[in-house]
């Protein structure tokens, strides 16, 4: 996850001079789940934290619903015929990300049913970990992703 | 103040904030006497080699970075003020040459044996400090609270002897006061609290937080101890400020602390000319 996440991070500079696509395929409407911990009304500085410290030392998050906003971004990881999607948060000095891997509920085909590498959008899904070859990941599963528009902080379900 | 609330309830924020306040506190402290001895930028030597430290730390695959950063941050302040008088490469010139020293090999080391894929993010994490301090161990924390409680201790007990050394170091000397000695613990005080303060604003900007609460302190009292007292309110009211606006605004944490000891020394420097300029 930490290497994806890194990767992530290389590709974030670039992605941020991709334009937003306006509207969007794949986007898709807010629904109204029961959310445990919403980061997306919070603070950019206060997310990046957040996120870094459910990295750290995520067992009392574990099974709950977190909504966070961010950017875009995703691995194709073609040996392995994987493509990871995230949600990716840059620090305040925009040096450094945090992000978390999402898996969307549904039947969704990538690139398609995707947004553009760099397009905000709004998770909402619930934290689960699983390992891949000996390494423990985290990831929000049965996750509904919303694609926002430009200045749109705040989840607006 | 809502939203403000919501933050103070998050662990990581109330961490920072104890972090933040006791690093301004102890750097505020030394740093009257650092600013009056002419050592201002011992600090930003001494972070520099801090950096380059962390740098060998972070190759060696060190857990606790820490436990390698500090003795040699502390031996480098050894080394710095040894070389004060009696050596043939003078004060300044030592400084500059490990400051600079320590980062190019520091920086060299990182590029060359580094395994992380984002390198420039890990150097601008520990240059500018990034978001490290809303990013500690609840153990960084008590080693923080730890070393900052002895930093204080260390100098309300000998406050006297560091106030003699710092105003005559002759007169001091010739009055039995052991000048090498007490300069000697200045120097390890101070690499402890760079190695505290790498956390708090990154090795860049750590003599900010030494020089500027003096200095806007300097503009409106005279005594050692008037300065010393606003120093370290001053100090530690920009470092709240600086986290919070930061937490609210989503503005870089040390940078945005920097910039709200630069605005009180301005307010400083224009109350100290309407009073009508009780110091120079």
């Amino acid at each position: 996850m930490k290497k994806i996440i890194r990767m992530f991070v290389l590709c974030l500079a670039a992605a941020v001079l991709v334009s937003c696509a306006a509207g969007g395929s794949g986007a898709e409407t807010a629904e109204t789940v029961q959310v445990d911990l919403d980061l997306s009304v919070l603070s950019g500085t206060v997310v990046y934290a957040q996120v870094y410290n459910m990295m750290y030392d995520p067992d009392p998050f574990l099974g709950k619903v977190i909504r966070m906003s961010g950017y875009y971004n995703y691995f194709d990881d073609q040996a392995n015929g994987v493509v990871y999607h995230a949600c990716i948060i840059p620090d305040a000095t925009a040096c450094c990300a945090q992000g978390i891997e999402f898996v969307r509920a549904g039947d969704h085909a990538w690139p398609d049913d995707y947004p553009e590498i760099g397009d905000r959008i709004m998770i909402t899904g619930r934290l689960e970990i699983y390992e891949d070859q000996g390494t423990r990941y985290l990831h929000l599963v049965d996750a509904e992703m919303v694609l926002l528009e430009d200045g749109e902080n705040e989840a607006t379900p | 103040m809502e939203m403000l609330k919501t933050y103070l309830q998050f662990p990581f924020v109330q961490y920072a904030l104890i972090v933040g306040v006791l690093i301004a506190l102890c750097s505020s402290l030394l740093g009257v006497t650092l600013v009056l001895k002419r050592f201002s930028f011992i600090g930003d030597g001494l972070s520099h080699v801090a950096f380059g430290a962390m740098a060998v730390a972070g190759v060696l695959h060190l857990s606790d970075d820490m436990l390698f950063v500090l003795p040699a941050t502390v031996i480098a302040a050894v080394l710095l003020l040894r070389t004060g008088k009696h050596t043939r490469i003078k004060g300044d010139a030592a400084i500059a040459m490990i400051s600079v020293g320590a980062l190019a090999v520091g920086y060299l080391l990182l590029s060359v044996f580094s395994t992380s894929a984002n390198l420039s993010g890990d150097v601008c994490t520990t240059l500018f400090g990034s978001t490290s301090i809303l990013t500690l161990t609840v153990a960084e924390v008590w080693l923080c609270i730890g070393l900052s409680v002895a930093v204080v201790i260390i100098f309300i007990l000998f406050y006297n002897r560091i106030f003699a050394v710092t105003f005559d170091e002759d007169f001091a000397r010739a009055s039995g006061t052991r000048a090498e000695a007490y300069n000697l613990l200045i120097a390890i005080v101070i690499a402890v609290i760079i190695v505290l303060a790498m956390n708090l604003v990154g090795s860049l900007l750590i003599s900010a937080l030494i020089i500027f609460p003096a200095m806007s302190a300097m503009r409106l009292f005279k005594s050692f101890k008037g300065v010393t007292v606003c120093s370290a309110v001053l100090s530690v009211t920009c470092a709240v400020l600086g986290i919070l606006i930061s937490i609210l605004w989503s503005t870089p944490v040390g940078s945005t602390i920097v910039a709200v000891d630069i605005c009180a020394f301005l307010i400083f420097c224009l109350a100290a000319k309407v009073k009508g300029g009780t110091a120079k």
